[in-house]
């Protein structure tokens, strides 16, 4: 009994200097092999679309003749323009709606439900959602299934993130600079474009990037909200339930291609809503684009503005 | 007040709004809370109800009719097959929220703990975070290149030598669709687990070390009980996401098989044959356990809790 436990522990102690030598080497073999896991597979979407041979399989050789028969396939090319279309409205109307509620959550009392309510679709199954929302526009408010009822369920889908995009980069801004701001004469306005603005416009700016992606990825609540004409991911749906074949593989590759860019552009800007606020700190150049600033203070504005924070 | 000289359209607005500034608040919060609220919830409570409404002539009527529970439950000697694929899918969806689990912690402790403080803990956050904003749909079609018999995985096997034939179950199988599902679902368990980790203070985590714990101390008795909240929320997450999930099944399942479909794929066979009804209830059953699921969570941890994961 004894020296059963003792033969365990010794193999424990085995197992433990083990970690301790290659511990750190065993966790970033563990972690790399799951960002691969994540990123490699779509990347393999973009081989394939070169792949000459007309079969789905891993290339033997380069071609671009898939992208050819891409170009020249009308439905694909008028799905692609829709996706386009809806991306560019959907990227408006979420924008602006996002930069409501985050500039309205700040002042706001009940913050932890306006976040409950405005995360809440990330986690609803696409599947519900679209379904309930069709059901509702279409038998009970009697909507043709159109583009504009496609474009409620995307900006549903990505009102979430932008929101999240936008509140984290207002984090960065003090609410004493925009008290300052008002404390020398500057209404809410002002103090929101001269001052608020430029800092959180990255922000801004790759909450935009993030509604566009989101939009132009969109599967489940499309399906069920679409009026005449596909979009990109109803498309490739409809031709992969009948037989998956490689001129998808050229649209699919352009989409990732596109979608990968444009996140990584988004979280470059994203990352210079930091800097640009600690840059304005050193620097501290005097801003002469404040046009109507008097020289008077408002005390009766700043106690309102410090009795609302 | 006189000493103020708006100077602009938006000047006066703002003038006006620093006297009103409940208005001003109104105008920004409320558009985007109308909107989610009546996109998403109003969708989510007729669901309930039309669940037990009736279709004649392919629309929906209403009326008190429990025959879509009855038909799905198999009661009264209907058929069971849609029982037996709703306990099938909790079967998968369980298994999935383990194995999303295990790795999502680990990830997530590696990122959140190990790399605490490291300037490529967030670019690494970062990369996990790709897979909410690339298409769903495009991501499950890759792993199909990997897995199906000319894919990635047989294409290396063959190559090395390793096996003469393609692996048999390695796509269309119970296993390709655990593949399908973690790279989508991953991201859901990993994000709250260390959004939970990263609210640890170093100083816990250095007592911990100092009163002679041991890092699997430390681990268990210090880090899981605090990351226990998001540890939940992603498990739910996870587990929501299963159930509502009809892409993977469909793409690495095999779902023309039937004995391959999920639960959230009888949703959709329901609402293409028009028995909204069965729709409703299907997707009311699934509400249903999400909603009891968060309010537990809810009661162990409070919604407070929400504002910080």
């Amino acid at each position: 009994m004894s020296s059963s436990g003792s033969a365990i522990s010794v193999r424990q102690g085995q197992l433990e200097v083990f970690f301790a030598k290659h511990g750190n080497l065993i966790w970033k073999l563990f972690v790399g092999f799951f960002v691969l896991y994540i990123l490699m597979p779509p990347l393999l979407l973009v081989a394939v679309s070169f792949e000459p041979s007309g079969i789905v399989r891993v290339n033997t050789g380069f071609s671009l003749r898939w992208y050819d028969k891409m170009i020249n396939s009308r439905g694909l090319m008028d799905a692609l323009f829709k996706s386009i279309l809806l991306a560019f409205l959907t990227t408006a109307v979420t924008t602006l709606l996002a930069l409501q509620a985050a500039l309205g959550y700040r002042k706001a009392r009940f913050k932890t439900l306006i976040i409950a309510i405005m995360i809440l679709p990330i986690f609803l199954p696409g599947i519900i959602q679209g379904f309930s929302l069709s059901l509702l526009l279409t038998e009970f408010l009697g909507l043709q299934r159109s583009l504009w009822t496609e474009l409620v369920g995307h900006v549903l889908w990505a009102l979430p993130f932008a929101f999240l995009v936008i509140l984290t980069s207002m984090s960065v801004v003090k609410r004493e600079t925009v008290l300052a701001a008002m404390d020398l004469g500057a209404n809410e306005w002002r103090a929101f474009r001269d001052i608020e603005y430029p800092i959180i416009k990255p922000g801004i700016t790759s909450a935009a990037i993030f509604s566009y992606v989101l939009s132009f990825n969109e599967f489940s609540r499309t399906y069920y909200l679409q009026g005449i004409g596909q979009t990109i991911p109803t498309y490739v749906w409809n031709k992969i339930t009948v037989a998956i074949t490689p001129e998808i593989f050229a649209l699919s590759s352009l989409t990732v291609i596109l979608s990968l860019t444009l996140i990584a552009i988004a979280t470059i800007y994203l990352t210079t809503v930091g800097r640009v606020a600690k840059a304005r700190k050193e620097k501290a150049i005097p801003r002469p684009a404040v046009k109507s600033r008097h020289k008077a203070p408002a005390p009766a504005a700043a106690t309102a503005a410090a009795e609302k924070a | 007040m006189a000493s103020r000289r708006p100077s602009g359209p938006f000047d006066q607005l703002a003038e006006y709004f620093a006297d009103h500034p409940r208005a001003l608040l109104s105008l920004q919060i409320v558009p985007p809370l109308v909107f989610v609220f009546f996109f998403v919830f109003v969708p989510l409570a007729s669901i309930f109800a039309w669940s037990f409404w009736t279709v004649e002539n392919n629309r929906l009527v209403p009326g008190f009719s429990t025959s879509a529970y009855e038909e799905f439950l198999g009661i009264g000697g209907l058929p069971t097959w849609r029982l037996d694929i709703f306990l099938k899918t909790l079967r998968i969806a369980v298994t999935q929220t383990a194995i999303a689990l295990v790795l999502g912690f680990a990830i997530a402790y590696f990122v959140g703990i190990k790399m605490r403080g490291s300037k490529y803990a967030l670019p690494l956050l970062l990369l996990f975070a790709v897979p909410f904003l690339t298409s769903y749909l495009l991501r499950t079609l890759s792993w199909y290149i990997v897995l199906q018999s000319r894919g990635l995985i047989n294409t290396v096997l063959q190559s090395i030598g390793a096996t003469n034939g393609p692996l048999p179950g390695l796509l269309f199988s119970e296993f390709s669709v655990h593949v399908g599902l973690l790279s989508t679902y991953l991201p859901f368990m990993i994000f709250p687990i260390w959004l939970a980790m990263s609210r640890i203070d170093q100083t816990v985590l250095a007592a911990s070390a100092d009163l002679g714990g041991r890092p699997r101390d430390t681990l268990f008795r210090v880090v899981v009980p605090l990351a226990l909240p998001g540890i939940l929320i992603g498990s739910i997450f996870v587990f929501v996401g299963v159930l509502g999930d009809s892409v993977v099944p469909e793409i690495l399942g095999g779902a023309t098989d039937s004995s391959r479909t999920l639960i959230a794929n009888l949703i959709d066979k329901a609402i293409s044959g028009q028995q909204y009804p069965m729709a409703a209830a299907i997707a009311s059953i699934i509400l249903l356990m999400a909603i009891g699921l968060i309010w537990g969570w809810e009661r162990a941890f409070g919604l407070k809790k929400i504002g910080e994961i």
